[in-house]
């Protein structure tokens, strides 16, 4: 084989070694989308509404408390989150438990409309339109119409967790 | 041989991959698009002024279209006499707003704001006003446009 061919043969396996180098960056190198104001959902579709439903019907369980369940709720409910959200929930619950209890009262809360705010295949923003109605001691029920920002993540277990409500 | 197998297997997949990520980046961008112009046209709703009370209604037509927007124009002549008489300003932001469906023909977006509202009946004062709105909007000559939009009350 002649000095040239050689070279040639080099040449060749050099260009083909690149474009092999080229196309694995291309498919496994480049980073995941991270959500902007311009792309603010880089998950699919129905994986995005999977997870706002998801938070739709834990806040619907989480903010419908009753007197009767109090303790039993809490308890229930600190399941749906992360262990940080656990421990805000339990911290901002339990000093109300004594004015639910001696006034009797129950919270039924129902979703309204929901909707993705922003979403990756971390964490997803979910704004929850929330209807409230509390009643005490027997009486008719108080409405509140509430807005929610609810915050899931994905869990190492592959579900969602509340990570974060905000209301405003 | 093999090399050059691998360089065309490789070179296929990664113009399917480039064509699913072209596909995925203009899905996306749809998002950022209908929440941009749902903001704008939310805005618009709830920013009234008394005194500007034609522009105001003017901004609010520019984002609609179809039925709500000739509703909203056939009805501006009495929105402006009413927002005058009563000497009505209305303030406000989108605090949060959601995409509840999207399509690459039609959306449907829900937003909260908050704000102020003063008129005759406030004494001029300026009351705390939260809103929550649903709209839906339709892709017509490259724009989102709002064909209707409601505001959000009790659930039944």
């Amino acid at each position: 084989m002649s000095r040239r061919t050689t070279v040639v043969l080099g040449a060749c396996a050099l260009v083909l070694a690149t474009a092999v180098a080229g196309e694995a960056w291309y498919l496994w190198g480049t980073a995941s989308p991270t959500p902007t104001a311009h792309r603010p959902v880089v998950i699919g579709d129905i994986d995005a509404q999977s997870v706002v439903d998801d938070a739709a019907a834990d806040a619907a369980v989480i903010f419908s408390t009753s007197w009767r369940r109090y303790d039993a709720h809490l308890t229930a409910v600190t399941s749906l989150m992360t262990s940080d959200m656990a421990t805000r929930y339990r911290a901002t619950a339990e000093p109300v438990r004594g004015k639910v209890l001696a006034t009797r009262s129950n919270t039924v809360t129902r979703v309204a409309a929901s909707g993705v705010v922003r979403a990756d295949s971390g964490e997803v923003l979910a704004l929850l339109f929330l209807d409230q109605r509390t009643s005490a001691n027997g009486g008719p029920p108080s409405y509140a119409a509430r807005r929610a920002l609810v915050t899931m993540v994905h869990s190492d277990d592959g579900g969602w967790l509340v990570a974060n409500v905000q209301t405003r | 041989m093999r090399r050059r197998t691998t360089v065309g297997l490789g070179a296929a997949l990664t113009w399917r991959t480039h064509s699913d990520r072209a596909d995925d980046a203009t899905r996306q961008e749809r998002y950022g698009a209908v929440l941009a112009a749902a903001d704008s046209e939310v805005t618009a709703f709830v920013n009234m002024h008394y005194e500007r009370a034609s522009k105001s209604v003017d901004a609010v037509a520019a984002g609609a279209t179809g039925d709500f927007r000739d509703h909203y124009v056939r009805s501006a002549a009495k929105v402006i006499r009413v927002l005058e008489r009563n000497r009505s300003t209305m303030t406000g932001h989108v605090v949060w707003s959601g995409v509840t469906a999207i399509s690459p023909t039609r959306a449907t977006v829900i937003a909260a704001t908050s704000g102020t509202v003063s008129n005759t009946r406030t004494g001029g004062a300026h009351e705390a006003r939260d809103f929550r709105f649903r709209m839906t909007l339709a892709h017509e000559h490259g724009r989102w446009l709002t064909s209707n939009i409601e505001f959000v009350g009790a659930a039944r």
